[in-house]
Formats: C-alpha cells, structure tokens, sequence
C-alpha cells in the first residue's frame, strides 16, 4: 500500500486528510448519484470517510485505496438505505439538481448534465441499480447481493431505469 | 434465442464486445421482438450520456471538518463487550418460559419472573427488543447491507406476527394459548435480534 | 509491501501471458496453496475462521491439526496460530466481497470447534466435542456425533446429521433439516422450513417457527415431550402407530387432523383437540396462530 494509506492507518490524522482530499470527490459522486439529495449525500461521505478511518486497520493493501474505498462507500450508501432504524431527523427533500451543473467538466452539450438530472429523478430502487450497474460498473450478482433482491429484479430495474432515462432524455 | 438470454447481451452489444456469432443472433431477435428492439435502443441511447458523466463531483461545502470531528477518540471496533451485556439482559429479563434458542449461556441463570400482567410482560418484550435494536443501530456499519436486508426481512415477518396475535389477543384478552403465541413471537424476535448482534460481536 | 511501480507490473503482466502464472508471480499476486501443521492438545479449542467459500472440518485421530486449502487472488490473507490447549486459523481479507478460499482442517476428534462464516458453505463431520457454527447465507451441514451442536445462520439451509446431547438449529430464512436428534434438540426458524426425522427417540424436541412449515417424523419416548409453536407454518406429525402419547393441539385459524383415529380435518377456533395414542406417555403439544396440524401413523 501507499506511504499516505500506510501512515493514516498508523493514525496520522494528516495523512487521512490527504486521503480524504484526494478521494472526497468520488466518494461524493456515489453518495450523491445513488442518493440523490444534497445533505444526505453530504452526511453519507462524511459517514464513509468515518468508516474508512476505523476500518483502516484492517485494509492490508490487497487491494487498492481507492476502489476498497469505493466499495467501502457503496455499502454504507446500501446499508442507510435499508435501514429499518434511521434517525427520523431525515427529512425527504426533492432532489437538488442544480448540484449537477458544477460537475460538468467538458463542453459537452450539456449531455452530462441532463443525464444526472434525470437519474436524480428516477424512483429510488432503480436508480440504485442503474448507479451501480451502468455507471460504476457492478454486475447484477453483486448488486443483487448488495441490495438483498434476487437478480432477476436487479435486471428488471436496470431495464426499467434505461427506458426512463431514455424518455426523460429524448423529450 | 430467449428475450433473457438476449437481454443478457445488451449491454455488450452497444459497447461493442460481443463475438460476432453473438451479435448476430441479438439482432436478428431484436428485429422480431419489440421489447427487446426498445430495450437494445435504450441502452443505446445511454451509453454515450453514461460515459461522459464525470467520475468525480465536488462537495459544495467543505466535508473534511465533520469528518475530523468524528475521528476524534480513539478508532472504535466493534463494542463487543456492551452487545454482548445488551443481549444477556435481554434473555435475563424475559419472563418464565423463555426460549430455548437463548444462549447457551443464558440457560444457566433461569429468567426471572419480572411480571405477570399481559401488559406488563410485553412491556419486557418490548423493552428487550428496543434495546437490542439500539445496540444494533449503532454497530450496523459491521454488518454487511445484505445482511441487514435479511435481518430486516425476517423482522417484518414476525412483526406481522406479532401485530396478529397482539390483535387477537385484544379481542379475547383472557385466552392463555393467544398470550402463548405472542410470547412465542416476541421470542422469536428478541432471538433474532441476539442472532445478529453474535454476528457483529463474532466480526 | 512494497510500492508497485507502473513498469514492474506491466513487465509482470506481459510475462504473465506468455508463462504460468504460479510459477511466476510473487504469492501475493497468485492463488495461495496452503499446507500446515500444528500440534495441539486432544481436546483443544479451535476456532475457524473463512467468510467465503468453503470450510470443512473433519476429525481424526490425531493430536495435531492439518490445514490444507486454497486462498484465490484477491482472497485475503490466510493466518493461523496457537498451539496446546487453543488454535485459531482462517483467512480475513479487508474487502467486504474477496473471493472465497476452499479450507479443509482437520482436527483431532475430541476438539471443540468454533467455525464463522458469511457465505461459506460449512461442513463439519467426525467431531466429537462441541460444535459451534455460524454462517449468514453460508449452508451448514454435520454429521457424527458432538457433544453439543449449535447452528446459526440467516438464510443459510442448515442440514444435521448428528446425534448430540445438545442440538440448537436456529436461522432466519434457511431450511432446517436434522436426521439425527437425541437429547435435547431445539430447531427455530423464522420463515425456513424446518424437517426433523428422529432418528433416535425424541426426549426433548421444540421446533419453532414464525411462517416455516414444521415436519415431524419419529418417535417420542415415553416421559419425553415434542413441542411445537408456530404462527403460519404447517405442521405436519407423523409418529409410529404404536406411539404412546399424549396430543394437545391449539389452533386459532388453521384446522386438526387426527389422521392416527382416520378423523377429518376440524376447524378448533382456539379450543384444544386432545386425544392419546395408546396408552399415552408422551407429551406433544402444538399451538398455532393460522398454521393447519395434521397428525398422521406412518
């Protein structure tokens, strides 16, 4: 592993704030595609990182930083999400998405963005599956396993989300 | 060629690495089956959108000092000790007739009779399982989302038990064999509930 | 560990294609083949420790353990430890989803053994001192005869061919068979099946569940008890004709059939159905929310 992974898992604080400099902004784009609300996206990285510092010590550099890391993210994104036990202090908010128009980052005829809105307000279940399988490139016994449903409904959801999106994106 | 094996091969087919054997065959479906010909168009439509999202978006606001307020303290493992006390009280302070699926343990220290009024024995119940609930919530993070999945699942079958015996009962309060089933179904619960925090402690 | 510069394993990679790749490549990078050996007391403690994949466990005459198995690329990281009274042994790995290794331990026959598990499947056989294993989706499966037996699992089928003085089966979602009992067996369930053929008379059976089904066959001894609780779950009893026990079924919903008298099923609304086969002895209650009893010689 990494000199900085290698000092922040000793308990160098500095180290972890470059960690988290580095990694914070894809870490977000999981929380915030798969969430799609602005403060829960912003709680849910915050609680990632607070997972990554106390599962430090067991990261043996098997794998990389940042995809253990990004797995590490997606199941705490899942986890909240089936929460049966979630403080009620959430409130449901209508998805922000002027979020989105920050994140373009090439001259792309605003095909990003509009993408991004539009998975933003794709119902929840189906929006999980098209994040992970689509665009982080999770195969559909992994996400089937992730979210507890049989991957036949994993498949469904991703045709559902696909023909949605394509509605929403050619109106 | 079935519309889920077709199916199977779309998203290969759009990004161009099927065999060419394969390729074939999910176009000749597509031109005789509508759903799939929509479902093939579909993701068409969405793989160049798809590829230009960006892999990265910055936080509007800086996240790092709420972090760094929560590493303060030493790095927390799992609190095997007060889940493993949570869980004993739990079985301790469930009235006679407590379940054999206790722990082992528990066997040894028979349950005390802490009441014997209907109200006040599932007030017992309900207390045991909040507090194992309230443990669990915080060491949730050390269960795998599938697990929780399960967990939750089977939670929902005996509530839906529970609600029904509650029900019953309340229509025929004095009926011992009713209070039988609804203790049977909050033991049930609380067992589960032990059952996961040995999962985490076990972690 | 050290750094792994971009050149070194692109130089890795090329070579990797054109030789085998065992041959070549460091252990870290290539499946890990294990072979150990530890001495340990007849009747130590050994703890067993493998989310994925498969761990099977055997007794055998030996005051040592072997441990013999795979550990794939990407699998984590194999340890073991101890020696005398206690040894732990297994793979951790720090990804949530690492492939599983393939473990086979033995041990010697009067140990106890503690084997965790996610999904890996668990078997257990020629043990003789208590058994203790957990899996969530991981099926369990044992056979011989251990001093006790606790199985746990969430979703996990649980299958026990043993005969214990002690036998707990408990899951969520998983089917529970036992072929074995003897003594004191408890098997719970929430919405898994549960199957218990008695292969040995019953002292003290309670079956549990909240929607599985509950299936019975065997016998009760006489002074034994069979105890049957379950919301929704079918309950299906079939004892020898020449059974001699007394029944005591409850239902609110469901119906009885007292097939051992050629009765039809009846619908008690929550009023007892007693009867006795011979000249009793035996107790076996039933009590069911909506769940039907059916009561059958076979």
């Amino acid at each position: 592993m990494t000199d900085l992974v290698a000092r922040a898992r000793d308990g160098d604080e500095s180290a972890f704030s470059a960690l988290y400099r580095a990694h914070a902004g894809r870490v977000y784009a999981v929380c915030l595609r798969l969430e799609a609300d602005v403060s829960r996206a912003e709680e849910l990285t915050q609680d990632v990182f607070v997972h990554a510092w106390e599962r430090l010590g067991s990261f043996r550099g098997e794998s990389a930083f940042g995809t253990w890391l990004h797995r590490l993210a997606v199941n705490v994104v899942l986890t909240d999400r089936r929460s049966a036990w979630r403080r009620s202090r959430r409130v449901m908010s209508a998805p922000d998405v002027s979020v989105f128009e920050r994140a373009v980052e090439r001259d792309t005829a605003g095909l990003g963005l509009d993408l991004d809105q539009a998975i933003a307000a794709l119902p929840p279940g189906a929006r999980a599956v098209f994040v992970l399988h689509d665009v982080e490139g999770y195969q559909h016994g992994e996400i089937a396993a992730l979210m507890g449903v049989a991957e036949g409904t994993s498949k469904t959801q991703l045709f559902r989300a696909r023909r949605l999106l394509r509605q929403a994106l050619e109106r | 060629m079935t519309c889920d094996v077709v199916r199977d091969l779309i998203g290969r087919h759009v990004r161009s690495t099927l065999a060419e054997d394969e390729r074939g065959l999910v176009e000749r479906h597509a031109a005789t089956c509508a759903e799939c010909r929509e479902a093939l168009a579909d993701a068409r439509a969405l793989a160049a959108a798809t590829a230009l999202l960006p892999p990265s978006i910055e936080p509007a606001r800086d996240l790092w000092p709420g972090v760094s307020a929560r590493l303060a303290g030493p790095k927390r493992r799992p609190d095997r000790w007060r889940l493993a006390i949570v869980a004993l009280a739990a079985s301790i302070a469930l009235v006679a007739g407590s379940s054999a699926v206790t722990l082992w343990l528990v066997r040894a220290h028979p349950a005390r009779v802490a009441a014997t009024t209907t109200p006040a024995i599932e007030a017992g119940y309900v207390n045991a399982t909040e507090s194992l609930m309230r443990a669990l919530d915080a060491e949730r993070s050390h269960l795998a989302p599938a697990t929780v999945a399960t967990l939750e699942r089977n939670l929902g079958v005996i509530d839906a038990a529970i609600a029904e015996s509650r029900a019953a009962l309340a229509a025929d309060p004095g009926n011992r064999d009713l209070a039988a089933l609804l203790w049977a179904s909050y033991r049930q619960k609380v067992a589960l509930l032990q059952q996961a925090t040995r999962l985490v402690e076990r972690s | 560990m050290s750094p792994r510069r971009p050149l070194a394993r692109l130089l890795e990679r090329l070579l990797a294609s054109l030789l085998p790749a065992a041959a070549l490549l460091p252990p870290s990078v290539a499946a890990q083949h294990i072979e150990r050996r530890v001495a340990v007391d007849v009747h130590a403690s050994i703890r067993i420790f493998n989310l994925a994949g498969s761990t099977r466990v055997a007794g055998w005459d030996r005051d040592s353990i072997v441990v013999t198995g795979t550990v794939p690329r990407g699998g984590g990281t194999f340890f073991i430890g101890g020696a005398g009274a206690g040894a732990k042994l297994g793979v951790t790995s720090d990804s949530l989803d690492a492939p599983g290794s393939t473990l086979e331990v033995f041990v010697p026959r009067g140990a106890t053994v503690w084997v965790k598990s996610s999904s890996a499947d668990v078997t257990v056989t020629g043990v003789e001192g208590d058994v203790d294993i957990s899996t969530v989706s991981g099926s369990i499966r044992a056979d011989g005869t251990p001093r006790r037996i606790s199985a746990e699992a969430m979703d996990g089928s649980i299958d026990l061919a043993t005969r214990a003085a002690i036998t707990r089966a408990k899951t969520a979602g998983g089917s529970i068979t036992l072929q074995g009992g003897g003594g004191d067996v408890t098997a719970s369930s929430v919405s898994g099946a549960i199957r218990y053929v008695a292969a040995h008379k019953v002292l003290v059976g309670r079956l549990e569940s909240v929607t599985g089904s509950v299936t019975f066959q065997g016998t009760v001894i006489r002074g034994g008890t069979l105890n049957i609780e379950t919301h929704d779950g079918l309950v299906d009893l079939t004892v020898p004709r020449d059974q001699l026990a007394d029944f005591d079924l409850t239902t609110f919903g469901g119906s009885v059939t007292n097939a051992l008298s050629g009765a039809g099923p009846v619908v008690p609304k929550g009023k007892p159905v007693r009867f006795s086969s011979g000249a009793g002895g035996a107790t076996v209650t039933v009590r069911s929310f909506r769940g039907n009893v059916r009561v059958a010689g076979g």
